[in-house]
């Protein structure tokens, strides 16, 4: 397999940025094929390479990089600590990023998502997460990011919602531009409909107790332990003062479904940084940590907003843990 | 260790607490002021009132006056065999003079701290009318106890808990981060250490924790020590940046 930067004239090659590139393959051999020489390449070059990859890919990665002697060079990164929450993705990135770029050397890193066991709200975060990364990064140095992804193990669809996420796709002859990538503006998945939630209660300012207490009801209702609905609380608080503050109010509904707590927040305000929450707030910013820590908070936070229809926000919490 | 409650009467009032009392519009003041004075005589408490018993606000002519007559009458209380000394004062006229929501707080903090250590029994009044709405909120949150009746009491409250330990209670949101702030830089001025209890804190939001952060900062050489922050406080703390060099906030467990 060719390797992405030597093949495709047609591949444009920005001075800035992130190359993000589907990496689709249907066993392990066609995994290993693709990941190999993608790191060969990249140490050849004097390059750093990072792995973040699921531990029996990350095990089968190793020994065949120890059987060509490449082990030594590839730093492998721990994903099984890695959120769950794809909202806390791309400040994990942009801290590797940090510190990997310290050595001043250009980057080149391998990251597989996890897309079994996520319910369908997930999965959608994530996709969108997979194309927020390349708005996130647009100003960064130039590194490369292979995103490979088994095609027998998710449901048909999958991929070409993907591939609308990943400017470039790779094939046996180095990477070409995905067809299906559209810069902007993002086609969200619509949210699902709500398992029998309660009571819809509107709220304005000084309401925020009266929110708290809803969604204590229900979380007691459905067995939310403590910490997970204090964690809960902070978040659904800080929604509802940015829904006050910004729409002079808004509507809450909450519900469970399959183990989850979810409170939804919907006001006629419009979120215009689709990064908002996403990047970690500096000492000196004014505001702007509310959608961080929901974002830390909450095992899934969905939003969608438009100047036209307001904002829905939705925050899941797991009874379990995340 | 003093404790944070909303009372419906004066009734169960006890050594050391420190009352808000905000009378609303035709309120009736003399029936509980009577019961109070009265419950003095039961108790073989001193009773010293500062302002009428009745309607018309005449209180303290200054806060060091408020100040002196507790010393005074504490002392003389002790001297005297009684219990306590038990003080109904009528602030109303002080807050109708100056009701920067900092200096009511900068007041009643150093009033609740006379209070926590002589000993003594405080109800401050206050008419609403004479306060805006930002400082009924910091009046309130600035007391351990407070007059009402219903569920419905200041969001947090930060009070002398012991000695050397002020104590932040309830909940500190978006809506209550400025008077947060205000109570906060009164202490940490007057105070190299600040020793925070938040074992009774629900939580804090991100306003609040800013609004904690942005009075140490502004107060290097001080230092805020939070004690047994529960979970959710200290992952915040920690997730916000606030673990600085900068923000001399150190929490305990």
């Amino acid at each position: 397999m060719n390797h992405p930067d030597t093949a495709s004239a047609a591949v444009p090659a920005p001075e800035t940025g992130l190359r993000h590139v589907l990496f689709p393959y249907a066993d392990e051999d066609g995994f290993l094929a693709g990941t190999v020489s993608f790191v060969e390449h990249a140490l050849g070059a004097g390059e750093t390479v990072v792995v973040a990859v699921s531990g029996p890919r990350e095990q089968l990665l190793r020994e065949a990089l120890a059987d060509t002697g490449s082990a030594d060079g590839v730093a492998f990164l721990d994903a099984g600590g890695i959120s769950s929450n794809p909202g806390r993705l791309i400040p994990v990135w942009q801290s590797w990023m940090e510190k990997v770029a310290q050595s001043g050397r250009p980057v080149r890193a391998i990251s597989e998502n996890r897309w079994t066991g996520r319910t369908s709200a997930e999965s959608a975060e994530l996709r969108y997460h997979e194309w927020l990364l390349n708005r996130a990064f647009a100003e960064s140095p130039v590194w490369w990011l292979l995103c490979p992804f088994d095609t027998g193990a998710v449901a048909d669809g999958t991929l070409e919602a993907l591939e609308g996420c990943h400017p470039l796709l790779l094939g046996q002859d180095g990477p070409v531009p995905a067809a299906g990538y559209a810069e902007v503006p993002y086609a969200f998945e619509a949210l699902g409909d709500p398992c029998d939630p309660d009571e819809e209660l509107v709220f304005s300012a000084g309401a925020l107790a009266a929110v708290r207490e809803r969604v204590t009801l229900c979380a007691a209702r459905h067995g939310l332990p403590g910490d997970r609905l204090r964690d809960l609380l902070v978040a659904v608080t800080e929604v509802a003062a940015n829904s006050i503050k910004y729409a002079g109010g808004g509507t809450l509904r909450t519900w469970a479904e399959d183990g989850r707590v979810i409170c939804e927040v919907r006001d006629g305000g419009f979120i215009a940084d689709p990064m908002a929450g996403r990047i970690r707030p500096t000492l000196d910013q004014n505001g702007g940590r509310g959608l961080w820590l929901v974002q830390q908070m909450c095992d899934l936070v969905q939003i969608r907003t438009s100047a036209e229809n307001g904002t829905v926000i939705r925050l899941t919490m797991g009874t379990e843990g995340a | 260790m003093r404790t944070a409650r909303g009372v419906a009467t004066l009734d169960p009032v006890d050594v050391g607490d420190h009352i808000c009392w905000i009378a609303g519009p035709g309120e009736d003041t003399a029936g509980p002021a009577r019961a109070f004075v009265a419950d003095g005589e039961l108790f073989g408490d001193m009773v010293l009132v500062l302002g009428s018993a009745g309607d018309a606000p005449c209180g303290p002519q200054s806060w060091e006056s408020l100040f002196r007559e507790v010393r005074r009458g504490t002392e003389r209380a002790a001297r005297e065999g009684f219990r306590a000394l038990r003080v109904l004062a009528d602030l109303s006229g002080l807050a109708g003079t100056e009701t920067r929501p900092d200096v009511l707080a900068r007041h009643e903090l150093r009033l609740d701290a006379l209070v926590a250590d002589s000993g003594a029994i405080l109800v401050c009044r206050y008419a609403r009318a004479v306060l805006t709405p930002e400082a009924v909120d910091q009046v309130a949150g600035v007391h351990p106890q407070h007059l009402g009746r219903g569920p419905v009491g200041p969001a947090f409250r930060l009070f002398l808990a012991s000695r050397d330990r002020w104590s932040v209670s309830g909940v500190v949101d978006t809506e209550g981060a400025e008077t947060f702030r205000t109570a906060l830089g009164e202490l940490l001025s007057s105070a190299p250490v600040l020793h925070l209890e938040c074992g009774d804190l629900e939580f804090m939001d991100s306003a609040g924790m800013t609004a904690l952060a942005a009075v140490a900062r502004g107060l290097p050489d001080r230092r805020i020590e939070l004690h047994h922050a529960n979970a959710t406080l200290s992952r915040s703390w920690s997730l916000l940046g606030f673990e600085h060099p900068e923000i001399p906030v150190e929490l305990k467990r």
